[in-house]
C-alpha cells in the first residue's frame, strides 16, 4: 500500500492583508514552494476555504488557482468546506488520492480572507456555521454559543475566570517567537482579565482572531518523496469524527477523532511529543486537552506545563484564518518534525499530533505526523 | 434580497410552532425536527409542536451582535431546558440584563427577528421572554 509523506510546506503571516486577493495569496505560499512543486509534478490542488463565496464572491478557487499559477491542464483542482475544518478535510482528500494510487503528489493549499468586512458582517457570515433552520434565524452568533459552552464548563468544574487566562498567555508567548503570527505579543494575566466583554464570560482574549491568511503543504506517495525532500514525514489516516453540539462542556467530537486517529497507528496519547489543537476559544482548547485522558476532568489547561502545546501560537495568537488554519497547523507540525520550524521549538519532536475542527467543534479531525 | 420568501414559509413550523421530533423507539426529543432522533438515530420518528416553557439553565449578554441585529444589541443567549426535554439555546426578549437568573421560568413567543427592509419581508421566530406573575 502506498504510503503518504509530506515533503513541503509554506505559510504566510496571518493578518490583515487589505492589499492582497485569493490570487495574490495562493501566489505568495506557492511561489515559496516553486522548487519543490516544479519537481514534483503535482496531480491535484485542494483548497481549503471556509467563506470565499461571501467574503471574497468567488467560487471555483481551485480552478482559478490552476489557471493563475500556470499548474498544467492536467491538474485536477478541488475545494473542501466544512466551516473552520476545512484544512483537515483537504489533508483527508489529498491523503485519500495518493494513498488510493490516484495521485502521486498533491498540493494542499488553505486561503481565507476574513479581514474584508466590519466584524459585525463577519459575525454574520461565520454563523452560517450554525444550523439554518432555527439558530441562524433567530440570530445566534459563534460567540454566544461558546459563551455559554465556557459558563457551563466553569459551572461543572468550580473555575473562575483565572483558569482560562493561562491559555492566551502562553500562547502569546510563543506567538511572539513565530514570525507568521499575527499577534505577535506578549499579554499578562491583568490584561486579560480587564479586556473587552465580548460575549460575558467570554473576554476578547478568550477568542481567536479572524484574519487573512495563507498556507500551503505538500503531499508525495514514497514513491516521490524522496525526489521532493530530504526529510520523512509520514502522514497516518485522517480520522474524523461529528456530532451534534448539545451544549455539555464535553468535546466527545475531539476525544473521537483524536483516538481514532491514533489508533490507526498503533499509538497512544502518552507517546505524541508534540500537541497541535484547534483553539478557537480558550474553552475549547481546555476542553480538548481534557478528551486527550492526560488531565483531570475540567482541567485540560494543565496540560500546558507538562508537554508542548501549539508552540506556533495557536489560533488564539498565530490567528485563525478560518478554513486555512488546518493547513497552518500541518505546516507549522511539518517544522517542528524537521527542525526548521521558526520560532518557539523543542527538541527530539518524532510525533505530532494535530487536531483541527470547525468553530465549535460540532466536526473534528485528526491526524498524527511521524518521522519516519 | 437578504430573505428567501420560500425558506421562511419552509422553516415555518420551527420557527413559529417549535416543531421537533419525538422517537417513538427512545422517548427523545429533538429540535428543530429533523427525520432522524440525535439520541439513538432511529428514524422512528414524528413531529411534535413543543409547549415552548422552560427554565434558564445558564445565559450570555453578547455585546457583538451580527449585521442585521443592532436594534437587538445587547443580546441575551439563554441556554433553556424546556418542559418538554430538551435544551435549546434561544435568545430572550422583554428583559434587561440585570433582570435574568438561571433557574428563571420562560415561555416562547414569536417575535420579529430581521427584515429585508427594500423588499418588505419580515422575518418572524421564536424567542423566550421570561415568566412573570400575571401573565
Ligand atoms: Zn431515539
Amino acid at each position: 500500500m502506498v504510503k503518504v509523506f509530506l515533503t513541503a510546506a509554506s505559510t504566510f503571516k496571518v493578518g490583515r492583508h487589505y492589499n492582497m486577493g485569493f490570487g495574490d495569496l495562493a501566489a505568495e505560499v506557492i511561489s515559496s514552494l516553486e522548487s519543490s512543486v516544479r519537481s514534483s509534478q503535482i496531480d491535484a490542488v485542494v483548497v481549503a476555504s471556509a467563506y470565499p463565496e461571501k467574503t471574497g464572491d468567488q467560487v471555483m478557487l481551485a480552478s482559478k488557482v490552476v489557471t493563475q499559477m500556470g499548474l498544467g491542464d492536467r491538474v485536477m483542482g478541488l475545494r473542501t468546506e466544512q466551516g473552520d475544518a476545512s484544512g483537515l478535510v483537504a489533508l483527508a482528500v489529498g491523503y485519500s488520492l495518493v494513498r488510493a494510487g490516484l495521485a502521486n503528489n498533491v498540493l494542499l493549499l488553505g486561503m481565507e480572507k476574513q479581514s474584508e468586512f466590519p466584524s459585525r458582517r463577519l459575525n454574520d457570515i461565520v454563523a452560517q456555521n450554525l444550523d439554518e433552520v432555527y439558530a441562524h434565524g433567530v440570530g445566534l452568533t459563534n460567540h454566544a454559543v461558546a459563551a455559554i459552552l465556557m459558563r457551563e464548563h466553569m459551572k461543572r468544574y468550580g473555575h473562575d475566570y483565572e483558569y482560562y487566562a493561562s491559555w492566551p498567555i502562553t500562547m502569546h508567548e510563543n506567538g511572539k517567537q513565530n514570525p507568521h503570527a499575527y499577534l505577535d505579543f506578549k499579554v499578562n494575566l491583568e490584561t486579560v482579565k480587564s479586556a473587552q466583554v465580548v460575549s460575558e464570560p467570554l473576554r476578547l482574549f478568550d477568542l481567536a482572531p479572524r484574519a487573512d491568511g495563507a498556507a500551503a503543504v505538500l503531499l508525495s506517495s514514497d514513491e516521490f518523496a524522496p525526489k521532493v525532500s530530504d526529510s520523512r514525514v509520514e502522514v497516518g489516516p485522517v480520522c474524523s469524527s461529528t456530532i451534534r453540539v448539545d451544549y455539555e462542556p464535553r468535546l466527545l467530537s475531539a476525544a473521537n477523532s483524536m483516538r481514532y486517529a491514533l489508533d490507526a497507528v498503533g499509538l497512544s496519547m502518552s507517546d505524541v511529543d508534540l500537541f497541535e489543537v484547534h483553539d478557537s476559544y480558550s474553552v475549547m482548547a481546555s476542553m480538548i486537552l481534557e478528551e486527550t485522558g492526560l488531565t483531570p476532568p475540567g482541567r485540560g489547561l494543565e496540560l500546558l506545563q507538562h508537554i508542548p502545546i501549539n508552540l506556533g501560537g495557536g489560533l488564539k495568537a498565530r490567528g485563525y484564518p478560518g478554513g486555512a488554519t488546518g493547513i497552518y497547523q500541518l505546516a507549522e507540525m511539518y517544522g517542528h518534525l524537521t527542525g526548521t520550524f521558526q520560532g518557539r521549538k523543542v527538541e527530539n519532536v518524532e510525533v505530532g499530533l494535530v487536531q483541527g475542527m470547525s468553530d465549535l467543534g460540532e466536526t473534528s479531525l485528526a491526524t498524527v505526523l511521524r518521522v519516519m | 434580497m437578504r430573505i428567501s420568501v420560500s425558506r421562511v414559509w419552509r422553516n415555518r413550523h420551527v420557527n413559529y410552532r417549535m416543531r421537533a421530533a419525538t422517537c417513538k423507539s427512545c422517548g427523545s426529543i429533538t429540535f428543530p425536527y429533523q427525520p432522524v432522533c440525535s439520541r439513538c438515530r432511529g428514524r422512528n420518528v414524528e413531529p411534535v409542536d413543543l409547549r415552548g416553557t422552560g427554565r434558564i439553565v445558564s445565559y450570555t449578554v453578547n455585546y457583538q451582535y451580527r449585521e442585521g441585529f443592532d436594534r437587538q444589541a445587547p443580546q441575551i443567549v439563554a441556554l433553556v431546558e424546556l418542559d418538554d426535554g430538551p435544551k435549546v439555546l434561544g435568545v430572550l426578549t422583554d428583559v434587561e440584563p440585570e433582570e435574568v437568573y438561571e433557574g428563571q421560568r420562560v415561555s416562547a413567543v414569536l417575535r420579529r427577528v430581521s427584515a429585508d427592509s427594500y423588499h418588505g419581508i419580515i422575518y418572524y421566530a421564536l424567542k423566550f421572554r421570561p415568566v412573570r406573575d400575571g401573565s
